[in-house]
């Protein structure tokens, strides 16, 4: 039985995921192929090529050296900073990004990618491993799993708004995160046949002030039953609970970390009884 | 459809003013004598169901919405064009400044107080339209579809002053401040999803469902706020894909799809083309 394992988004909290491959590799659990969306899939990509946690980590604590990975910190919350000023900067940023297609580039995004995977490209990687990613002219989820890995995740990490969409064979492609969290359907479209999924689940933010909270709420709400609905076809759910984490800080990455190696041991027991009961 | 003596559950819905195409297919089920066992609604929809539900006119209802929109243009211009910049490719600079301008002006003074609009706006044409009634006064079934605020879901809203009920059906998250009623603050469910079909169970056969889809967004989008929109509206149609499989039958109102979701001038357009769309539409189901 082919097990694959499919990692969701969720900004730095994806970090977590290395914590789940350490904890699955210690118990022996075999996976034969790999996708994930936006975090999901570096860290998917990075564990498909390397398939060595301690390897993982190392290239973490690079990433935080030397990338400036640390993107968001104009999205602070206000008491990191002076709320007047930063609306003011949010303001004029997002004023100024109205007419372009994103606030930031992709420079940062691509010194961290060629850090973790360099020129490595899909055929190198040591089990089949695919990166989702939503095309928005067809409007729908499609896999990638051809050419340079650099090329191949960035798109999934692609948050609309934020940074501008890839092109790519005439498509427009934005991070896979949107439609599917957790590309479970995907995996299975790959041919796995016992799916782990590991969700990265964020509390939906209840409290509102003024009508863009109340927006995002009914987004996050959104993105939740689409999530929902898709884990539902997964063989088996690790969730991993982060209370807060802020999802922002990538810096922030050994908690994450230990984390997702408590969720996943604590996981373990049942998993494994699963597993068993499938005759694997 | 002539066929199904208990009657059918009518699921309406519609984003902005587009769901005032309801009215049309509505005209059409009452001519055809098309007996509803229950309606479920949500946005402007809410309005029209429970309007319905008491047996009201619709051609009066068509009427104080045109009516409403034209008083009202001053508070609502800048909806007006949220629906996306228009598809002419000539007038690109022109179009996008201009849409910056309003849009962002708009949204900026707008969003960030509770809510773009006050109640006092529809206040008084709802209790025109409602008084004091309640849902055990009318003469089909209704239940508004709502998010219960608090605990993150979407409910059924099925007993209560029809005016309370119709608010929480168009608070839309942003455009009107959540309604409180009973200590629970609910906003419309429109913007989560456009039908209400959750909530519905077996003994609810035969559901259907009245679709309004939107625009096929395959041409490429220029700016950060349309990419944003074709995100949110992809969301949309992927979660309301996957609620219509509930559906026994979806009336799909097709030729509407062009029809910007801020359109409020040409309403009575909208009606028409969707009563049209209706009648073929039924002549094929019975």
């Amino acid at each position: 039985m082919k097990i694959g394992l499919s990692l969701g988004s969720g900004g730095a909290r994806g970090y977590a995921h290395i914590g789940v491959l350490q904890a699955l590799e210690e118990a022996g659990i075999e996976i034969e192929l790999i996708n994930g969306s936006s975090i999901g899939a570096i860290v998917g990509g990075a564990w498909a090529l390397y398939q060595d946690v301690a390897r993982l980590i190392k290239i973490t604590e690079r990433l935080v050296r030397e990338a400036d990975v640390d993107y968001f910190n104009i999205f602070r919350y206000p008491s990191e900073s002076r709320p007047f000023l930063r609306n003011w900067l949010v303001n004029a940023l997002c004023d100024l990004s109205a007419l372009r297609e994103s606030i930031l580039s992709h420079k940062d995004n691509l010194q961290a990618l060629e850090i973790i995977f360099g020129s490595k490209r899909f055929c190198d990687t040591k089990i089949p491993f695919s990166s989702s990613a939503l095309d928005l002219l067809a409007g729908e989820t499609i896999v990638i799993k051809e050419g340079r890995l650099v090329e191949g995740v960035l798109p999934s990490i692609a948050i609309p708004g934020i940074f501008p969409p890839v092109e790519r064979d005439g498509q427009l492609l934005v991070d896979g995160g949107v439609l599917a969290d957790v590309p479970v359907r995907e995996l299975r479209g790959e041919g796995a046949e016992f799916i782990i999924a590991v969700e990265l689940g964020e509390e939906i933010e209840k409290e509102y002030h003024n009508g863009f909270d109340l927006l995002t709420y009914v987004d996050a709400l959104k993105a939740q039953r689409l999530r929902q609905w898709e884990l539902e076809e997964a063989d088996f759910l690790i969730q991993i609970g982060l209370p807060d984490f802020d999802s922002m800080r990538f810096d922030n990455y050994e908690i994450a970390i230990v984390q997702g190696y408590r969720a996943a041991r604590q996981a373990l027991p049942g998993l494994l009884r699963r597993l068993d009961e499938r005759g694997a | 459809m002539s066929v199904e003596p208990e009657g059918i559950t009518l699921v309406l819905g519609g984003l902005g003013v587009r769901g005032a195409a309801n009215i049309g297919v509505l005209q059409i089920l009452r001519e055809q004598r098309v007996k509803i066992k229950k309606i479920v609604a949500t946005g402007i929809s809410s309005i029209i169901g429970a309007h319905f539900a008491r047996g009201g006119d619709l051609e009066e209802l068509t009427e104080r919405f045109v009516h409403f929109f034209t008083e009202n243009h001053r508070y609502l211009w800048g909806l007006e064009r949220l629906g996306g910049l228009p598809p002419s490719r000539g007038r690109w600079l022109v179009g996008s400044l201009s849409y910056f301008l309003r849009e962002s002006l708009f949204c900026k003074v707008n969003l960030k107080r509770p809510s773009l609009l006050p109640w006092e706006l529809v206040e008084g044409n709802l209790k025109e339209l409602f008084g004091n009634a309640t849902s055990s006064e009318l003469e089909i079934p209704l239940a508004i579809s709502a998010i219960d605020l608090a605990r993150g879901e979407e409910v059924l809203l099925e007993r209560g002053r029809l005016v309370e009920l119709v608010q929480a059906g168009i608070a839309f998250p942003g455009l009107f401040p959540p309604v409180r009623i009973a200590g629970r603050e609910f906003s419309s469910s429109i913007l989560y999803c456009e039908l209400p079909l959750e909530g519905l169970g077996e003994e609810d056969r035969p559901i259907v469902a009245v679709d309004i889809p939107g625009r096929r967004s395959s041409t490429r989008p220029r700016s950060l706020l349309e990419i944003i929109a074709q995100v949110d509206e992809l969301r949309r149609a992927a979660l309301k894909r996957r609620l219509l499989t509930k559906a026994d039958r979806v009336f799909c109102l097709e030729g509407l799809r062009r029809f910007p979701w801020g359109n409020y001038r040409r309403i009575p357009a909208l009606i028409s083309r969707a009563r049209g769309e209706a009648e073929v539409l039924l002549s094929v189901a019975m």
